[in-house]
């Protein structure tokens, strides 16, 4: 390959060369700029991982302790319902079969339930 | 930070550091952006050629890197290519809400302090323009290659896993570039000065 007096004067890679010299370098600001972007990223992700704990007055602390309102709730109906029974055990059978008494009837719930009527 | 500690960070992969970062390590943090603003950056002002423009882009995917690193699969794509498909898509989307790239003689050259003199400087600014015009008239993944290869100073096997390519297609895309390049450049070598120049 014949190279002409141009190409011999003419270097690229020089050319380069100047194209790099004359390139401004980053300066200290924009590397400050870039932690501080670094710092804030940082920060966000740990406030999003570690909430901070909230401080509750003694009263909703012990409200807390003690179950909340499922609890509150399972308790008042438990004690409606110990209400309940208490006003209407009056009207309960007061007579008890005695499984061991020899005085207990046995009866038929279906007496009128014939056998024959099953068989069609 | 103990002395110990600095050099376990050292010596970490990127995939590590994004792991220690995400369990609450902000030395990892730092260890990251040392390690990465530098080509992320370059990556940026190459395709925007924009210094705040860069900048902006640069801290907007470092953002994304701090949010998905939770999320983080280390048996997915490495760090520095999750990084450059972010900043390349960012710069898109922004030369797409500018329609185009800052104006070439807008770019802002910094100069060393050692230039001979401001028509050298001037002379280097408007070849470095014609160079960056040329770039963008190559293919997408011819102009990516390049760029990644003699701008960002990355190595052809870091760009075979950005662009998901063999080695050998990276130097073939590299080859093929710098040979347009070489090609365009010369026929405006008169305009960018070098008929009396040594090179």
């Amino acid at each position: 390959m014949t190279h002409s007096d141009d190409e011999k004067t003419f270097d690229l890679d020089d050319l380069f060369a100047t194209a790099r010299s004359e390139m401004p370098q980053p300066d200290d600001a924009l590397f400050a700029a870039i932690l501080a972007d670094a710092q804030s990223v940082l920060a966000d992700t740990q406030a999003v991982t570690s909430p901070v704990l909230e401080t509750l007055p003694w009263y909703k602390q012990l409200w807390s302790d003690m179950g909340g309102w499922p609890s509150f709730v399972g308790l008042t109906t438990a004690g409606l319902v110990g209400v309940w029974i208490g006003i209407s055990a009056d009207q309960l059978p007061t007579q008890t079969i005695n499984p061991f008494s020899a005085t207990a009837e046995l009866t038929d719930p279906f007496s009128g339930l014939d056998l024959g009527l099953l068989e069609g | 930070m103990s002395k110990d500690e600095f050099h376990s960070l050292d010596a970490a992969s990127d995939d590590a550091l994004l792991v220690l970062f995400a369990n609450g390590s902000p030395a990892a943090a730092q260890e990251l952006t040392r390690r990465l603003m530098p080509r992320v950056f370059a990556q940026a002002y190459h395709k925007l050629r924009n210094r705040a423009d860069a900048e902006d882009v640069t801290q907007d995917a470092f953002m994304k890197l701090w949010r998905i690193a939770p999320d983080w699969k280390q048996d997915q794509a490495k760090v520095s290519t999750w990084l450059y498909r972010v900043v390349e898509n960012a710069c898109i989307d922004r030369l797409r809400r500018n329609k185009t790239s800052a104006p070439l003689d807008d770019v802002g050259f910094e100069p060393a302090d050692d230039r001979p003199s401001v028509s050298d400087q001037m002379q280097d600014k408007s070849r470095v323009n014609a160079l960056y015009a040329a770039i963008d008239t190559l293919p997408e993944r011819q102009a990516a290659a390049l760029r990644m290869r003699h701008l960002e100073d990355r190595s052809n096997i870091e760009i075979a896993q950005i662009l998901d390519l063999s080695v050998e297609a990276v130097e073939s895309l590299v080859s093929r570039a710098k040979r347009t390049l070489t090609a365009q450049l010369r026929g405006q070598k008169t305009a960018l000065g070098y008929q009396n120049d040594t090179l």
